[in-house]
């Protein structure tokens, strides 16, 4: 393909590619990565809990039960307004219900069986997600990422003319800088509708709040949950007054019976024991991209109808769609799979990206081996970062630092790269460092070493 | 995935044919319309079949198909290609100055001011623009959010490029000019505000 693109326009993209390429390189090489490994944030589950209870299904009967012990025991603290019960679900066959002041694994019976502890999960969730930064700040951080990405896939096309016709040459053993260009183009070609549709997702929800915002200062007079109420439906009305718990029973029953083709995921109870308190089931649709349709009840289990993430409006169901577009949670382990390998060759995309300049730079006769060293720092720092944290979660416990371990390595390690010992390349030894990171965290992991 | 429409399955073989021929087209000594004609309308009669069969699940899914082959075609061609003595491009990308080069900090700060805060308040006024006129022309609320809440990140991703693009400020003032007062206006005819 030679598309009619001039040598200045190809010029400025590159410059333009570069420019945005560098700026965001690092951050963004760590939210693919996290990206990545979060895609298994089920398993991970698994993994750091083993012994929590698992069910491929729990009765209705039993989530009463459970909704009433949980709430039984926080008798005396502040009345919790929402509590939820993930059901199970075939990548986390297990029912845990979480509060405002807790969360707990309960038994196919309905009894508390254990507290949750899935720290790291939910560390590596959220350094995904927003960088480990509380509040909307770090998801608007990471949806401008997505962004940046979308412009990097725009530049980069339009900076290779020949980007397409070269889409299946990789001269993988080519060296000084061929083979590491081909493996940046080519993963970049061929993984372009998976990174184009998880940079917009991404983008979509990370600055969903910062639209959301916009279009309450515009047309809800800055009320924004009536900006995000046509979509996903809005909250009732409280009355705080006491009450007897609401059925959930109940409305699980009535689901089975009258949607037997739908999956519930999670129950979530507002405001319970409260007269204003009311139930919403959220259930998986087959062969759906939505995350589910909100199935609405009241306190005494009654139908109140469904917020039509399913078959509402168009715009209803796009937004529905994002979050399992992005996660890759819609078809089972082959999807994940597939998502891994994808996030992968995508990670490897933007890392290539900034080697790519240094060797260029490098060939040009300009000796900067502290920018060498740093990006060497970058590249295998985090996933040693993360390993570490990995560890430390199994060692020391749920309670183990781990946003703490994790930006402090992931700071530390370039910067020691840079300036402790730029020369020789410490490639190799950041390399060798990881694999024993991984292999320490391996051995732990399967013989279940523990120092708590 | 039992119940799986046959013709997601069918488009999933559509678009695995049409990395293949694409592959076939692009490895041809000569450019053919024709070869590479057939692959790109393979791809989106697969794309197309895939929609059909089971929405955008059934499109997802299809296109995993497609990337997967491609992937494996490339570890292939990284697996067979001989050691090359083929020279590594050395196309400079003005990003930092080389040694005897001037900064130019304030010529790149401006252009992170326009590339990043202010094409975001562009492509914000003109994604809350667009819903006042979904507004105006009778769409529900829903759709008009949900597609304001869409172009937010696609214009500033689109406006970000598209400004690196240009060589001159004024053109680049004016192209974020222009979405910026029209979806101002917009709003103003159309809003709360």
């Amino acid at each position: 393909m030679t598309p009619a693109i001039s040598k200045q326009a190809v010029q400025r993209a590159l410059s333009g590619h570069a420019a945005i390429g560098l700026l965001a390189s690092a951050l963004l090489y760590l939210i693919c990565l996290t990206g990545t490994v979060v895609v298994f944030y089920q398993e991970w589950q698994r993994i750091e809990q083993p012994d929590a209870p698992e069910m491929a299904a729990i009765t209705p009967d039993a989530v009463q039960r459970a909704v009433a012990a949980v709430l039984a025991s926080e008798k005396g603290k502040p009345a919790t307004t929402h509590l939820y019960v993930h059901m199970p679900v075939d990548g986390l066959p297990r029912t845990t219900i979480t509060t405002d002041h807790q969360a707990v694994h309960v038994d196919a019976d309905g009894r508390i069986a254990m507290p949750e502890e899935n720290a790291w999960s939910e560390f590596l969730l959220h350094a995904h997600y927003a960088l480990n930064i509380p509040g909307l700040v770090g998801m608007t951080i990471v949806g401008i990422f997505g962004v940046m990405i979308l412009a990097l896939s725009l530049s980069g096309i339009v900076a290779h003319p020949r980007i397409f016709r070269d889409a299946f040459r990789l001269r993988a053993r080519d060296n000084h800088g061929v083979g590491l260009a081909d493996w940046h183009n080519r993963l970049s070609v061929w993984t372009l509708p998976f990174s184009l549709a998880i940079a917009l997702t991404g983008s979509m929800i990370g600055l969903g709040a910062v639209g959301a915002y916009g279009l309450a200062a515009a047309f809800y007079k800055n009320d924004v949950e009536a900006a995000y109420a046509p979509i996903f439906g809005k909250e009732h009305g409280a009355d705080a007054s006491p009450a007897p718990l609401a059925n959930v029973s109940a409305a699980l029953t009535w689901l089975a019976s009258n949607h037997p083709e739908v999956r519930p995921t999670y129950v979530i109870l507002h405001d319970p024991q409260t007269r204003g308190q009311h139930i919403q089931l959220i259930a998986e649709h087959p062969r759906r991209l939505i995350y589910g349709e909100t199935y609405q009840f009241g306190a005494d289990g009654s139908y109140h109808g469904k917020v039509g993430m399913s078959d509402g409006h168009m715009g209803q169901q796009l937004a529905a769609s994002t979050y399992n577009l992005h996660f890759g949670n819609y078809g089972g382990l082959p999807v994940k799979l597939a998502y891994i390998l994808f996030g992968l060759a995508l990670t490897v995309v933007v890392a290539t990206g900034t080697s790519i300049w240094l060797g260029k730079r490098q060939r040009r006769g300009l000796h900067e081996p502290r920018l060498r060293a740093g990006w060497d720092g970058v590249i295998w720092g985090v996933p040693i970062a993360l390993t570490l944290t990995f560890l430390a979660r199994l060692l020391l416990g749920n309670g183990a630092p781990l946003i703490a371990i994790f930006w402090t390595l992931t700071i530390a390690i370039p910067l020691l790269a840079m300036f402790g010992r730029p020369e020789p390349r410490p490639k190799r030894l950041i390399q060798r460092l990881f694999v024993a990171a991984l292999l320490a965290a391996l051995i732990v992991a399967v013989t279940g070493m523990s120092m708590v | 995935m039992s119940e799986t429409a046959p013709l997601v399955w069918i488009g999933a073989a559509g678009l695995v044919a049409a990395v293949l021929q694409l592959r076939r087209a692009w490895g041809l000594p000569r450019r053919s319309a024709a070869a590479n004609g057939i692959g790109w309308a393979l791809m989106l009669v697969g794309a197309a079949l895939a929609l059909a069969g089971n929405g955008a699940w059934g499109l997802a899914v299809a296109s995993l198909f497609g990337m997967t082959t491609a992937a494996l075609l490339l570890a292939h061609a990284g697996w067979t290609s001989p050691k090359g003595k083929g020279r590594a491009s050395d196309r400079k990308a003005h990003m930092l100055p080389d040694k005897g080069e001037p900064r130019r900090l304030g010529r790149r700060l401006l252009t992170f001011v326009l590339t990043i805060p202010l094409a975001f308040v562009a492509a914000l006024l003109a994604a809350l623009g667009v819903r006042a006129l979904a507004g105006m022309a009778g769409w529900s609320e829903a759709d008009g959010n949900a597609t304001a809440l869409l172009l937010l990140p696609l214009l500033w991703g689109i406006l970000a490029f598209w400004l690196l693009m240009l060589p001159r400020r004024g053109a680049q003032c004016a192209l974020l000019a222009i979405p910026a007062a029209a979806g101002f206006g917009l709003i103003l005819v159309g809003g709360a505000i």
